[in-house]
Parts: structure tokens; C-alpha cells; sequence
């Protein structure tokens, strides 16, 4: 059981993009798979092919009894195999502090829940408030994803920071951050400039699979399904990289690793 | 001498179930007031030693002013500023910061 936090500081690197990648690559590999929402842009809610559903993140987070989020989730258009919890506009009213548990209120949420998934995704919201440090507190991994472009290597850096902070204060569970480049394209110098400055200032953390700058995923999120099933030279590219993400990010290969 | 496992106590008690939040069909940027519950302890404004909490702005000296307006105006305001969830003196400076 893996509680995967999917993070960045800024905006439009392509959080959700990855999210549902990993989810793709956890659905193709035959796991079970519970994506939570947590930005209220709804998009991995979206990319899931779930509409109006009748309970949202919001419903959940503003009455955290243990183990009630069981109560919001369901199926997403890709199979009963990977579930959502979702996400709506209205989640921006909990991204304040709201008592003494406040960054708790997920993890209570939860309760056992994450022990029924082989993988648990958050998809968090482009800042550093308080869905994100429900994430954190609730994550035993974090994802930091970036673009190699310079205000998204800074918004990095401090999603980083940010999850150290969580990790040594508050949540021993949760393991380092590591960073993953996405939409690259190797063939402009800026991109490969900006991605060695970032290997030069973070060295392992760094994955070495890049995600590349593909329309086929625009395509596939759109189309309401996985990565691994958009038949297509560049679908088959990108389903091989998210294969490795998640090889690499898996509990049993960063414990031998 | 073996090692004796406390046994987990078991909790009958069933879960509440999930219900729609209070602020669910509040538009975020809307200036209505949040009517979500708060279960979970003290109104978040009393946290105000966290690094992401709001800088509360600096609160001015209030001054009195009476007037005289008719009684079915001042009716008016008390029902608006019900609806708003905010006192009749804020709705009225509101009013005149607006003018």
C-alpha cells in the first residue's frame, strides 16, 4: 500500500497529467487504484470520466469522521479497479485552516481506506495551503513535478522544502520528495539547459525518465481514458514512461533501491 | 513468558454517514458566508501563529453618526443584512464605502 502525493508549487506543469499517467500505469499493471481530487479544478475528476458526482472532496473534508470518505467514492470511467474521490469547486471553501486537526482532516477521512488500494493518488492543488498539507500528512511518498522552464524549477524547489518540512515535523511515514520533468522536449536548448541546472541542484532526487511534451496525452485525457489504452506510437511512449515512474516510485523498489 | 497482545477494542458505534457540506452550492469567490460544519475544533481565525494564516487588516476607530431614516428602510437593512449573515452597522458602512 503506497499514498502517493502528486505536488507542485506552480500551476499548468502538469500535476494532474502525471497523476492520471501513474494511475494509467497502476491500472495497466492489473493494481487497484483510489485517485483523490484535491484540487478544485476537478481535472483528474474529469479525466476519469466522472460528472456531477454526489459527494465531492468538499463534502468529505468539511466533516472529517474516520473513515468516511468510503461514503464519497466511486467508480471512474475507466473500471471499478480505479475509484475517485472527487473533486469540485466548492473544495476551495476547506483550503483554510478549520481547527487544531486541520492537516489531519484527510488522513482522518481516510481512516483504513488506503489498505483496500494497491496504490492511493492525491492530486493536489497548484499551492502550498491546506489541501496540500492534508496530502502530506496523509502521503508516504511525494511526486514534485516540474517543467523545465525557470519559475517552475523555483515553484519546485519549494514544494520540495515544503515537503521536508511535513516529513520532519509531522509525518515520519512520508519519504523525500523526488522530482519528475515533464513535458520536455530534448530537441530545445532551453529545456535541456534547464533540466541539468535542475540535476546540478537536486542530483538523485531527480528521475532520470522524463515525461515528454506529447499531444497523445492531451488526446487521452480528453477522451476520458487511460494513456495505456491510446493506441498510438506516442500513447505506447508515454505508457512505457509512466511505467518506469511508477517502477521507480514503487514501496519494494525504493526500499532495495 | 510470551509476549500478551492488547486486544483491540471493538466500536459498535456506527459511523455517521456522509451528507452534503453546508457551502457546497457557494460559489468560492461569492461573499456569502460559509455554512460548512466545523466539527473539528476552535473557528479558524483563533489560529493566527501559523505561517499561512491571513494577516488580519488593521481595524480602524469607529466613530458614531445617528441619522434619521424611515422605519421602513431600517427594516429593509435588518432583513438584508440577515441574509448576508453580517450586523446592520457593517451592511451600512459597507453601503457608504460603496457610495
Amino acid at each position: 500500500m503506497q499514498t502517493l502525493a502528486v505536488l507542485s508549487m506552480k500551476g499548468g506543469v502538469g500535476k494532474t497529467t502525471v497523476a492520471l499517467g501513474l494511475a494509467s500505469a497502476a491500472w495497466h499493471r492489473g493494481e487497484r487504484v483510489l485517485v483523490i481530487d484535491l484540487d478544485p479544478q476537478g481535472n483528474a475528476t474529469m479525466g476519469l470520466g466522472v460528472t456531477n458526482p454526489e459527494f465531492t472532496m468538499n463534502d468529505v473534508l468539511a466533516d472529517p469522521q474516520p473513515g468516511i470518505a468510503a461514503d464519497a467514492i466511486v467508480d471512474s470511467a475507466w473500471g471499478n479497479r480505479v475509484q475517485v474521490l472527487c473533486a469540485d469547486r466548492a473544495l476551495e471553501h476547506r483550503n483554510t485552516i478549520e481547527g487544531p486537526l486541520s492537516s489531519q482532516r484527510l488522513r482522518i477521512a481516510l481512516g483504513n481506506l488506503p489498505r483496500q488500494y494497491d496504490l492511493v493518488l492525491i492530486d493536489c492543488p497548484p499551492s502550498l495551503g491546506e489541501m496540500t498539507r492534508n496530502a502530506l500528512h496523509s502521503a508516504t511518498d511525494a511526486l514534485v513535478v516540474t517543467e523545465p522552464a525557470y519559475f517552475a524549477l523555483a515553484g519546485a524547489e519549494q514544494a520540495v522544502e515544503a515537503v521536508d518540512v511535513i516529513r520532519l515535523a509531522s509525518n515520519p511515514m512520508l519519504n523525500p520528495a523526488q522530482i519528475l520533468l515533464n513535458r520536455v522536449r530534448p530537441t530545445v536548448a532551453e529545456h535541456r539547459n534547464r533540466a541539468a541546472e535542475l540535476r546540478e541542484a537536486f542530483g538523485p532526487v531527480v528521475l532520470e525518465v522524463e515525461v515528454p511534451e506529447r499531444n497523445a496525452i492531451t488526446q487521452a485525457e480528453a477522451a476520458g481514458m487511460p494513456i495505456h489504452a491510446w493506441d498510438s506510437p506516442a500513447g505506447r511512449e508515454l505508457a512505457a514512461v509512466f511505467d518506469q515512474v511508477i517502477a521507480i516510485m514503487s514501496p519494494r523498489k525504493r526500499l532495495w533501491g | 513468558m510470551g509476549l500478551v497482545m492488547a486486544k483491540p477494542e471493538f466500536d459498535a458505534t456506527p459511523r455517521p454517514s456522509l451528507r452534503k457540506a453546508g457551502d457546497s452550492s457557494v460559489h468560492p469567490v461569492s461573499e456569502a458566508k460559509s455554512s460548512g460544519p466545523k466539527r473539528m475544533g476552535q473557528d479558524a481565525t483563533s489560529f493566527g501563529n501559523v505561517s499561512d494564516s491571513v494577516t488580519r487588516p488593521r481595524r480602524e476607530k469607529l466613530v458614531e453618526v445617528s441619522i434619521a431614516i424611515p422605519k421602513s428602510l431600517r427594516k429593509k437593512l435588518k432583513s438584508d443584512a440577515r441574509a448576508k449573515g453580517i450586523s446592520v452597522n457593517e451592511l451600512i458602512a459597507l453601503r457608504l464605502n460603496e457610495y
